[in-house]
């Protein structure tokens, strides 16, 4: 149980930062980004690329990676969030401009989510892929709870990653910005705002997230090209439970999500495990629409 | 070739009463269902267990006759959207979708996983198609199978137009036009969309009973989300709230789906067939994105009269 | 270009649905240090000229200059970096952020630092000064016009636009408004409002003018309108 209880944290950090990013796009964009889970695969795809050629890096401490792999991450992390804003620049902004239907959006993002997840089988295809060969001895950190050195190491990551994020919404004039977009685009206009530039701002944000997210997942401990894809469901449910707009509640849903999945584990055979998040989806939308956080119904 | 013309027609028909069943909760109620393949697989999953060949390993596999299977199908399609209907149909546009992509991707879980029922992954074979004994080749029975096709298609399309110039039809296109008349129907406007997501999903239904008995055996891997993109690409593609449009989508996007990929197929040698299949679904994505960009209404739409209340 | 007028309006044309306008070519100016008022009965196009002026909406003839720059077909952001500030009816503060944070969003377009523009702002407005944590939800209605009023000056902005500031407000708390605005208009900024207010309006304007159906009807010196029986009669007589 305990164990569970820890896997969950640590599927749960993966999640937040994947969750991030969806929450972000449905409250500054008001879009359900189906493809933004492909995000998470690309990001970890380009990493792997890049471990490809310069190598993980000798293994630092009880870490399976060295240094070249966090440098890896990061240089994908910025690599998918050009890409996300690439993608709405050449299909989202254009149909949001036109008035598009909410239909229309999801469906151009599905269609998004396809290319970029086959994109993927054609360069690499469907076999899994490691970052590197290191075998890991899973650490006792209580009685009864064994975790990978990296599993600990990424969810202190991920932690450090939602602090950052949260001094800079928090602090900066750029922060205040993109909450002030988020809440209303015309008076934010009125400010001198420009909503192009927090637009492009929060894909970036959004994308270098999910590829950290990706590269953790791929880490943990392999990648295919369906490691986003695994995780939409997961992803909006930890947006919609959070509540939108709201880093915390981003943050909350995807720690509960991922308890929620890991402890479901318990009681149902783990084939079932990708409906967890789905009927928690639908618990979340009968019983409180506006999430933990969110002040709208 | 014409076997294969046979084939290809009695798919796009099946392909077509999907598309009609989903032109019905879409194109004429406003309603987002992303989990299209969902009742499809439980239509066909219905007529499986019901008519296939007994076998010891199966709880199921009761080899009832074909169109026992057939209204069963129909009839547990409906009850099962009639219940996730009730759930989920006062939810916001989006939010629908997200919750009916979920519906359906448990489904799927459920006939992977519960093997004594569905199979399993190897899935069910030996299921009950119509009138089968009496053709001694797949061609023949196909031919037959065809006509029936013909004829059933004939049938749903001309009970639709019925149902739509119906008195009940005209409610709903009224509250689909006048977001002011929904409201003040109040709880009835919701009954309205819920029976129209019924009689939807219970067109679905059917067409998945009709795949699997044409197939002769039904496979969790035939029910992946992709399919439900499919039917939203004909519908988009042949112009929705239109019944004629739906038909022209099933068959242009079929077209084009098979087509490529017996292109790739031919292009692409054996070894790389996944790649072959990753640059049909690249090239079909890349397709539809485009309609989307540049041609919104489809081949024959009307012009967007769709429910301003789908963002309800 | 100082000496000529802050802000000039000629033959707008603009509507919020495209072929459609609400405002049928309409001609202003006000002058740096100048009150000026528009009034009329609702329908008119007041709040639609101050938007398109802005660049809310677009507009469909017709130029805008501001300080002799022809801003017409800039977008909102850049219009309001040109110097001109502007206080939307409804929905003109961040409800969900700070009175200090709904400071800083206003200055967005300024370099550097802003403690000096947030000290001069809460010097102005007192009772922000002590509030400056809260969120903007939690204000008055008369805190959040203050509120409102303190973050379109965060740019040191050569015009202020308001549409109807006062509405909803206590008597005391327009007194209080009006005054403000003449002393904002003494240091020369370019006052130019939308008021249903008219009377009250018009008596701390300098000019005003009368719209009607999305068209100029009357203009001239404050207190000439005020004697003017047509539009005493017409545009005068009712509070809202």
């Amino acid at each position: 149980m305990i164990q569970a209880l820890a896997d969950g944290i640590l599927t749960g950090a993966i999640i937040a930062l994947g969750a991030i990013g969806v929450t972000f796009t449905l409250e500054i964009m008001r879009f359900a980004n189906f493809a933004h889970s492909e995000l998470l695969t690309w990001g970890a795809y380009i990493a792997l690329i890049i471990v490809t050629f310069a190598g993980p890096g000798t293994p630092t401490g009880p870490l399976s990676f060295g240094w070249q792999l966090l440098a890896a991450a990061l240089i994908a992390a910025v690599l998918t969030g050009l890409a996300a804003w690439a993608v709405d620049t050449l299909v989202f902004r254009r149909l949001r401009r036109r008035g598009a239907l909410p239909l229309t959006m999801v469906f151009a993002a599905f269609g998004a989510a396809l290319v970029m997840r086959h994109l993927i089988v054609l360069v690499f295809g469907h076999e899994s892929r490691y970052y590197t060969r290191e075998l890991q001895i899973a650490v006792e950190l209580l009685p009864g709870v064994r975790v990978l050195p990296d599993q600990i190491f990424i969810l202190g990551l991920a932690l450090a990653a939602m602090i950052t994020l949260h001094a800079f919404l928090a602090w900066s004039r750029t922060g205040i910005a993109m909450r002030a977009m988020a809440e209303s685009p015309a008076l934010a206009q009125v400010c001198g705002i420009e909503v192009d530039a927090v637009v492009r701002l929060t894909w970036i944000i959004s994308g270098a997230l999910a590829a950290f997210a990706g590269v953790f997942t791929g880490l943990t401990p392999q990648l295919h090209p369906e490691i986003g894809f695994n995780l939409l469901l997961s992803l909006f449910a930890a947006a919609i439970l959070g509540g939108t707009g709201s880093l915390a509640g981003a943050v909350t849903g995807g720690f509960l999500v991922g308890l929620a999945e890991n402890l479901s584990l318990l009681v149902i055979s783990p084939g079932y495990k990708g409906a967890m998040p789905f009927l928690l989806l639908l618990a979340i939308l009968i019983l409180r629409p506006q999430g933990l956080f969110g002040a709208r119904s | 070739m014409l076997a294969y013309l046979v084939f290809f027609a009695c798919v796009v028909l099946i392909l077509g009463v999907l598309a009609l069943g989903l032109n019905l909760q879409w194109g004429f109620t406003g309603l987002f269902n992303a989990g299209v393949v969902g009742f499809y697989a439980i239509g066909a999953y219905t007529h499986a267990i019901l008519t296939a060949a007994p076998q010891p390993q199966y709880v199921g596999n009761f080899g009832l006759p074909w169109l026992v299977g057939v209204l069963a199908a129909m009839a547990a399609t409906a009850l099962a959207s009639w219940l996730i209907g009730l759930v989920t149909i006062r939810l916001r546009g989006d939010y629908l979708a997200i919750a009916t992509f979920g519906v359906a991707v448990s489904i799927q879980l459920v006939a992977l996983n519960w093997e004594p029922l569905t199979g399993g992954a190897q899935g069910l074979t030996r299921i009950g198609k119509p009138l089968a004994q009496l053709f001694e080749t797949p061609f023949g029975f196909n031919l037959w199978f065809l006509g029936l096709m013909i004829a059933l298609m004939a049938t749903i399309y001309w009970a639709l137009d019925r149902v739509l110039l119906s008195p009940w039809g005209r409610v709903l296109k009224a509250i689909r036009e006048d977001e002011t008349a929904a409201v003040a129907l109040g709880k009835s406007a919701r009954r309205f969309r819920l029976e129209a997501f019924v009689l939807g999903s219970t067109l679905m239904g059917l067409a998945g009973a009709l795949y699997v008995s044409f197939i002769g055996f039904v496979s969790p891997f035939d029910f992946l989300p992709i399919v439900t993109f499919q039917v939203w690409a004909m519908l988009i593609v042949g112009g929705s709230g239109n019944n004629r449009g739906a038909l022209l989508g099933a068959l242009v996007v079929w077209a084009i789906w098979a087509g490529s990929g017996v292109a790739v197929s031919k292009l692409v040698p054996p070894s790389h067939a996944a790649q072959g299949a990753a640059i049909q679904v690249i090239l079909i994505g890349l397709l539809l994105m485009l309609v989307l960009l540049f041609r919104p209404r489809g081949l024959i739409g009307e012009a967007a009269v769709v429910s301003r209340h789908v963002n309800d | 270009m100082s000496g000529g007028p802050r802000l000039v309006v000629e033959n707008l044309v603009a509507g919020y649905v495209r072929g459609l306008p609400v405002v049928h070519g309409v001609s202003i100016e006000v002058d740096r240090g100048e009150i000026v008022t528009l009034i009329g009965p609702n329908g008119a196009g007041k709040s639609t000229l101050l938007k398109a002026i802005a660049g809310l909406i677009a507009t469909e003839g017709g130029r805008v200059w501001v300080d002799g720059r022809d801003v017409t077909a800039l977008p909102t952001h850049r219009v309001v970096s040109s110097g001109i500030g502007f206080v939307p009816q409804t929905g003109n503060v961040f409800t969900t952020l700070t009175v200090h944070e709904n400071l800083k969003a206003g200055a967005h377009v300024i370099h550097g630092s802003l403690d000096e523009r947030l000290e001069r702002a809460y010097a102005l407005f007192a009772p922000l000064a002590a509030r400056r944590a809260l969120r903007a939800r939690a204000l008055s209605g008369g805190e959040r016009q203050m509120l409102a009023i303190a973050r379109a000056l965060m740019t040191d902005p050569t015009l202020l636009m308001l549409d109807e500031p006062t509405a909803g407000l206590a008597p005391r708390m327009v007194e209080d408004v009006f005054r403000q605005l003449r002393g904002l208009a003494e240091t020369g900024i370019a006052v130019l409002m939308v008021e249903q207010n008219a009377r009250a309006a018009l008596s701390v304007s300098d000019r005003g003018y009368v719209l009607a159906e999305g068209r100029n009807r009357f203009s001239g010196p404050a207190h000439a309108l005020l004697d003017e029986p047509r539009v005493a009669e017409a545009f005068l007589g009712g509070r809202r």
